[in-house]
């Protein structure tokens, strides 16, 4: 399951939240659980729509206490999130941007999509919201990212 | 570019841009937690930061906010506490438990909101217990640049409550996260628009913002097989009371196709007895395999397998014609297409929100029907699209909390009342929004009354039961007399599509049931 599954979590939950160091403890934080509760994830069916919502969950509570911590530290001594681009990594910076500017229910949509290879059906019980739901915050992500490809 | 070629591309442009990982140092990672877990590297990093936060605070001594985020409860316990929907009494407003020590109020009973109709209280992860209070001092201690003594001299103390009876466990399925943030401001409560932070009341009008409440709140997250969880408690300067208990999820969902192009809303009815008459068969089968013919039939082959026990609508429809929509009309005609009995059904939950134009941009509807199917409608301005749901309670668990005595027909007098019949708004609001919401005094088994209203000072939930105090008026509300509450304030959003508002000014009104019912013509 981890070799099947971890590089395309982190992948997506990049994506998603623009912190690979987020992503990859989010990850963790997922398998253990999955591991804890093997039996009981498994006799549901669905044990990488369970992985990733539950990533994606542990993502989101993280995300909000740290964007509380980031405007306070940004309030306190004006200083400014570190960026994520590293020296192995660099994502283009329009790409980035324009996943930044994306609502988080689109980013999570497109990431599940794009990245992980997620139907439809499989990102709605990811988030937990109907597959109509998905569509519409897909083509919204489509459109946005279409920009990139137009303009490069 | 066609949609194909367009999202191959997307896709492509993903890997090209995909974070390297390496996943021999994850794998290492990963099993050296398996055996024991002692608290996830976010957990620790983040209490690190909010320490160095925590340090920066003292020494700027300016009275600005402070921050702190508090590691977890463990996530091994086999409990988990929860409630159903949303339990509030948020201090200062309406309905505020009386003080240190006050209960959840509406909590007060066993049955609603149960999971497991046998499960017996048991409060080892609660933080009403003992041990949780403990627990909650001695995290606030290990905090070296804050101390707990500079949270005592702020007045701050951590108070929890004994666990309310109506607290339930999940049975046999354990959380799989549990954990706990404090968040403390002890600044005034600011507005954060275009870059730039405003007092809250002096927000440019029509901007969006982050919003922070003043006080300092605690939440507690748990995701568990069952669905995930969250509770919100409350640090006020006096004491810490639970203001909030939410279910987020509990049953899988499964849509319909989401016709297009638009349709006449005369199809609504029509759409939602497909759904619920789909759903009743579902039901009957015992869901599994039979679950997935059914669905095969409808032309949505199941691809999981699970039984379905909810049906969500979602149908596109002019805007013009959702404003005029008649909430009365629309229920009857609910009812009648779906073929349930509307005699006895009760208000789940009504919500409007208004714009100071008289447009609405957000409405709820939820009814319970006597044969216990949940029947709801919503809608958010701007999407042109009313979303229906239709659900059904099974036999042996029990109704929602919001159900027990609030009957409908009474509701819908008052909506009468006020001329408030359709979506337009006929009122004067002075705010960016006006909430209403309607409902009778719910009383349990111990005489505690709630009302379900708009919440003062929230950032995640926009109304609430709100427990009465026992100086409260509302309390002597006969069982039938219609309270409207009604909340003036500010929206904004976090950055994204979360809906956050916080009321300013809250009121209500009695409506009496001689009123309601002769405004009803019955």
């Amino acid at each position: 399951m981890v070799d099947r599954q971890a590089e395309r979590l982190i992948r997506s939950l990049t994506s998603i939240f623009l912190d690979r160091e987020l992503a990859a403890d989010a990850a963790q934080d997922a398998f253990v659980q999955l591991y804890k509760h093997w039996d009981e994830v498994t006799k549901r069916g669905e044990p990488t729509a369970w992985l990733f919502r539950v990533a994606v969950n542990r993502c989101k509570d993280y995300r909000r206490a740290i964007t509380r911590t980031s405007r306070l530290v940004q309030r306190l001594i004006g200083a400014h999130p570190r960026s994520e681009a590293s020296d192995d990594w660099t994502p283009k910076a329009d790409f980035l941007s324009i996943l930044a500017g994306l609502p988080a229910r689109q980013r999570i949509a497109a990431a599940l999509y794009y990245e992980a290879d997620f139907s439809v059906a499989e990102i709605a019980r990811v988030m937990g919201i109907s597959e109509g739901a998905v569509n519409s915050h897909l083509h919204r992500a489509r459109a946005a990212l279409r920009d990139i490809l137009e303009a490069s | 570019m066609d949609p194909t070629q367009t999202d191959e591309r997307i896709r492509l442009l993903y890997r090209e841009n995909a974070v390297p990982v390496d996943i021999r140092a994850f794998k290492e990672g990963l099993a050296e937690r398996l055996p024991a877990r002692s608290g996830s590297r976010s957990q620790r990093v983040m209490r690190t930061v909010s320490w160095a936060i925590l340090g920066l605070g003292m020494a700027a001594a300016l009275g600005f906010g402070v921050y702190t985020a508090v590691d977890s409860l463990g996530g091994d316990q086999p409990t988990l506490v929860i409630g159903d929907d949303i339990m509030t009494g948020a201090p200062g407003g309406p309905g505020a438990p009386a003080g240190p020590g006050a209960t959840a109020g509406p909590g007060a009973t066993a049955d609603p909101g149960a999971i497991e109709a046998d499960s017996v209280p048991d409060p080892p992860f609660s933080l009403s217990s003992d041990m949780a209070r403990e627990l909650g001092e001695a995290l606030l201690r290990e905090i070296p640049d804050l101390g707990f003594e500079v949270i005592r001299a702020w007045g701050v103390v951590t108070q929890y409550d004994p666990p309310s009876p109506a607290w339930i466990t999940l049975g046999p399925e354990e959380p799989v996260q549990a954990f706990i943030d404090i968040y403390i401001h002890t600044h005034p409560a600011y507005a954060t628009a275009g870059g730039a932070d405003f007092p809250y009341h002096a927000l440019p009008a029509g901007d969006s913002a982050d919003i922070s409440v003043p006080g300092a709140t605690a939440a507690r997250s748990v995701v568990s097989p069952a669905g995930d969880y969250y509770q919100v408690v409350a640090l006020t300067p006096e004491d810490m009371t639970i203001i909030a208990i939410s279910r987020v999820t509990l049953t899988e969902h499964s849509s319909t196709p989401r016709p297009t192009p638009p349709i006449e809303l005369q199809r609504l009815a029509g759409l939602v007895a497909f759904a619920i008459e789909r759903l009743a068969a579902l039901s009957a089968t015992g869901g599994g395999e039979t679950a997935a013919t059914a669905q095969a039939e409808d032309g949505h082959p199941a691809d999981d397998g699970h039984h379905v026990d909810a049906v969500s609508v979602l149908v596109d429809a002019p805007p013009a014609d959702i404003h005029s929509i008649d909430f009365r009309g629309l229920w009857a005609t609910l009812a009648e297409a779906a073929g349930v009995e509307s005699t006895g059904a009760t208000l789940e939950r009504f919500e409007v929100f208004y714009r100071p134009s008289g447009d609405i941009f957000h409405l709820r509807l939820q009814v319970l029907t006597a044969d216990r199917y949940l029947l709801s409608c919503s809608y958010m301005e701007g999407a042109q699209t009313v979303h229906l749901y239709g659900s059904r309670c099974p036999e042996n668990e029990p109704l929602p909390y919001s159900s027990w005595s609030t009957p409908l027909q009474p509701v819908f007098a008052a909506i009468d009342t006020l001329k408030i019949g359709t979506f337009e708004s006929q009122l004067e609001v002075t705010n960016d929004v006006a909430q209403l919401v309607l409902c009778t005094v719910l009383r349990d088994a111990n005489g505690t009354a709630v009302i379900h209203a708009p919440q003062p000072a929230s950032y995640w939930e926009n109304s609430a039961f709100l427990p009465l105090g026992p100086e409260d008026s509302r309390r002597t509300a006969g069982s039938t007399d219609v309270v409207l509450g009604m909340g003036l304030g500010r929206h904004a959003h976090d950055g994204g599509a979360d809906l956050s508002i916080k009321f300013d000014d809250l009121s209500y009104f009695i409506i009496p049931a001689e009123s309601a019912t002769s405004a009803n013509g019955s």
